[in-house]
């Protein structure tokens, strides 16, 4: 799976299409964002298929099967690596 | 009879509450969780010689301590012990809404899963091993469709099953490189599981996740211990250069992968009907667009079907005055004035014209129809905003119009209700349901009130007769950008406000979609019931009273002698004592009386500022009755400003706080809509006195 390992960006860089895997997160201060997240089964590891980036206005990801709709300052947090 | 606790859990959108309302029919009773704002459904169900007791817990993605339907969920859990558990998993989407099962299961044997939308599972390719799954489980795994029916009755015998079995196992999951930790931690405190009563291993998990309660509930029995537990979880933690929450979870996910391979088998179907839609409601343009005219289009409709407004406006321009008329009759509202003109006849004849009868047909019945009246409105409202939040499509239209709210501090999902208040406020309020966060919910339904409505428009419209002139034809628009800019800013004021207070993101999104389904009739038909019914008992109430007395207050001369002259009542002569606060506007003497009288009315709906006007002067239509008042220019629109903005009537009052369970939340609607709309008429008044 690790194609190029310098390719790891932030999740509300990602293109709409392009699906990646979660490698960590960035967050820090708040510590409820991160069990959020691993209930939405976005954990280290997990695929994330962008469904929709528009570069302005939330994302929506496909996660284990389910749609989810996530902020951009939520996604910036997210450090992905791209799948080929 | 034996008598069982069962209670309902699962994640958001799996299908609960339509289980629920399958399982509990009409014996539901919905109150709150004590101490919250939260609802609480609980409801019974016999099955052969088992009475049921069922309690549908809050949604939940796990067993966390960190949102309320969470804490509430595993309070319940751990205190009350249900006798069996059932655990509801969309079929649509096991690999991710099983999480929480597999929460449960470590913590608890008495548990049944129920697969939901099983009816659906074929037409998405998906294949579900149910033996295996029961097996590798050891917890009943049972296929249901809640909408078809299917399953329950299996369902229920295994649900009683449970609760009789006399010993449960737990499910076991393995934390890889933990375990060495957890079972130095069982070691510590093997004495102190038998005091809190639950199993050993879900404890020491917990307490390595870093669970706020466990955490608290450890100290507090013996600090020395806490900090030894607490030294052993900062090793793990460094072992594995990980957070250890993201790792625990990891593992549950781990063995929910190999479980799911194991057991479901996907076939690919075609999803293009359904990806073409998707990309219309993700296009950035498109999809305000779309939003945007979907609500205009329906919002018109229900209108028109109300009271035939705008239609019949559209047809007296034209100059059709005869067919806007047999519009407004064969309305809904029309239909049921013409129902009431029946009604008050008919008493009178049979009792005759008296006091009594008077306030029987004007006061009680008259009361009755003025909450009546929103009925079929809300009823529209109601399936409309079922059908689009069951069919998948409203979240994502909020996704689309997130953008432009967020800048005053509000979420996409605030348009529903917004848009639904420039027609009438009662379902604007109500219609916050829709909207995420409680402190978002609050601050809307602050604002709504201060969205002009249909009611607030004929007001307008009556006022701006009775200028005429360019300025009559300036005053609506004018009135509307001052009440919409004010909204606006008010929203950005209270949301800065609010993040000073409050740390950490408030508006940021984080929502799952439910997949995009042809919506279900009867699950719609619920929804509107459910809804109708909260309104018409809790609002209907005070709506019913209020009018009651309004009509008291007018009938009633301060000698406390029945009249049928108003300007002899009481409630005539309290206005005399407020007439004062109406200088400032330049409105003074006998008018400033009729005006203030007509503004208290004004409190009951709107529309009645202008019918007591009317009942007061002696003039036929309104605008007459307003001319007759002889008010200067910018004293007029000073009021125009002053009605739109003062106070809401008294449905939507009730409305918030039948919505809101707060009388803060409502007294300080009321205080700060006073407040604002009089600054305001003030600073309209001097500025077109200096303009003019």
């Amino acid at each position: 799976m690790l194609t190029n390992p310098s390719k790891i960006l932030t999740l509300d860089s990602v293109k709409t299409g392009k699906k990646v895997a979660v490698k960590d997160f960035a967050i820090h201060e708040w510590a409820g964002l991160i069990s959020r997240l691993a209930y939405m089964g976005i954990l280290p590891g997990t695929e994330i298929e962008v469904v929709l980036n528009e570069n302005r206005g939330p994302l929506v990801i496909r996660v284990r099967g389910v749609e989810v709709s996530m902020s951009r300052g939520i996604a910036k947090k997210i450090l992905v690596e791209e799948l080929e | 009879m034996d008598k069982i606790k069962v209670a309902l859990i699962g994640q958001p959108n799996v299908g609960k509450s339509t289980l629920f309302n399958i399982l509990a029919g009409d014996s539901v009773i919905v109150t709150n969780w004590p101490g919250t704002t939260v609802e609480k459904h609980e409801g019974r169900r016999k099955h052969r010689e088992v009475e049921i007791q069922i309690v549908d817990l809050p949604g939940a993605y796990g067993l966390t301590y960190s949102t309320i339907e969470e804490k509430i969920s595993r309070d319940y859990i751990l205190r009350e012990k249900p006798d069996t558990i059932v655990v509801i998993v969309d079929s649509l989407s096991i690999e991710r809404t099983m999480y929480l099962a597999i929460e449960i299961l470590e913590l608890t044997g008495r548990v049944v899963l129920a697969l939901s939308k099983i009816d659906r599972t074929h037409s998405e390719g998906i294949h579900i091993n149910y033996n295996l799954l029961e097996k590798s489980l050891g917890t009943p795994v049972i296929p249901i469709s809640a909408i078809r029916k299917y399953g329950i009755d299996i369902l229920l015998d295994k649900v009683v099953e449970t609760a009789k079995k006399s010993v449960s196992k737990t499910l076991h999951i393995d934390y890889g490189e933990l375990e060495d930790y957890i079972a130095r931690i069982s070691e510590e405190i093997s004495g102190l599981q038998a005091y809190i009563g639950v199993p050993l291993r879900w404890l020491v998990v917990k307490f390595l996740e870093g669970d706020q309660e466990i955490h608290h509930l450890i100290e507090s029995i013996s600090s020395d211990l806490y900090r030894k537990l607490v030294e052993i979880k900062r090793e793990a933690e460094n072992r594995l250069n990980s957070n250890l929450q993201l790792y625990i979870s990891s593992r549950r996910y781990k063995y929910l992968e190999e479980l799911t391979e194991a057991t479901i088998s996907r076939t690919s179907i075609s999803r293009r009907g359904q990806d073409r839609l998707l990309k219309l409601l993700y296009n950035p343009i498109l999809a305000p667009l779309t939003s945007l005219s979907i609500l205009f289009i329906v919002f018109t409709c229900i209108f028109i079907v109300n009271t035939g407004y705008p239609l019949t406006s559209f047809f007296i321009f034209l100059g059709y005055d005869n067919i806007a008329e047999i519009i407004e009759k064969s309305s809904l509202n029309g239909l049921l004035s013409e129902l009431f003109n029946w009604i008050s006849e008919y008493v009178y004849e049979v009792i005759g014209e008296s006091t009594l009868s008077k306030f029987l047909v004007e006061g009680v019945v008259g009361s009755l129809f003025a909450l009546l009246v929103f009925i079929p409105l809300l009823v529209i409202v109601f399936t409309v905003l079922g059908v689009i939040e069951d069919s998948g499509i409203a979240p994502r239209l909020a996704i689309g119009l997130h953008v432009f709210f967020q800048k005053v501090g509000l979420s996409g999902h605030s348009v529903f209700p917004i848009t639904l208040s420039m027609g009438c406020n009662v379902p604007g309020i109500v219609a916050t349901r829709s909207v995420l966060t409680a402190i978002e919910r609050s601050r809307l339904m602050l604002l709504i009130p201060f969205i002009p409505c249909q009611a607030r428009l004929v007001v307008l419209l009556a006022i701006a007769s009775s200028i005429g002139g360019v300025i009559g034809s300036l005053l609506i628009p004018m009135v509307y950008i001052i009440s919409l800019l004010l909204v606006i800013t008010l929203s950005y004021f209270i949301y800065l406000y609010d993040r000073r207070r409050t740390s950490g993101p408030s508006l940021e999104l984080l929502l799952e979609l439910p997949p995009l389904h042809r919506p279900v009739p009867r699950v719609i038909w619920w929804f509107t019931w459910f809804h109708l019914k909260h309104f018409l008992v809790k609002a209907g109430t005070i709506i019913i009273t209020a009018n009651i007395i309004a009509w008291l207050v007018t009938h009633i001369t301060p000698g406390f002698v029945i009249t049928d002259i108003i300007s002899e009542s009481i409630g005539f002569e309290l206005s005399s004592y407020i007439s004062p606060i109406l200088r400032p506007l330049g409105i003074e003497g006998y008018s400033a009386i009729i005006i203030s009288f007509a503004l208290i009315m004004g409190f009951i709906a709107k529309e009645v500022f202008l019918t007591s006007l009317v009942a007061v002067t002696g003039f036929a239509t309104p605008h007459e009755a307003i001319k007759s008042l002889g008010l200067s220019q910018p004293s007029v629109l000073a009021l125009a400003i002053f009605i739109t903005l003062y106070i809401p009537c008294v449905a939507t009052l009730a409305t918030i706080h039948s919505e809101s369970k707060s009388i803060k939340t409502t007294l300080l609607t009321l205080i700060l809509n006073i407040i604002i709309a009089y600054i305001m008429a003030v600073i309209i008044y001097n500025v077109t006195l200096l303009v003019l």
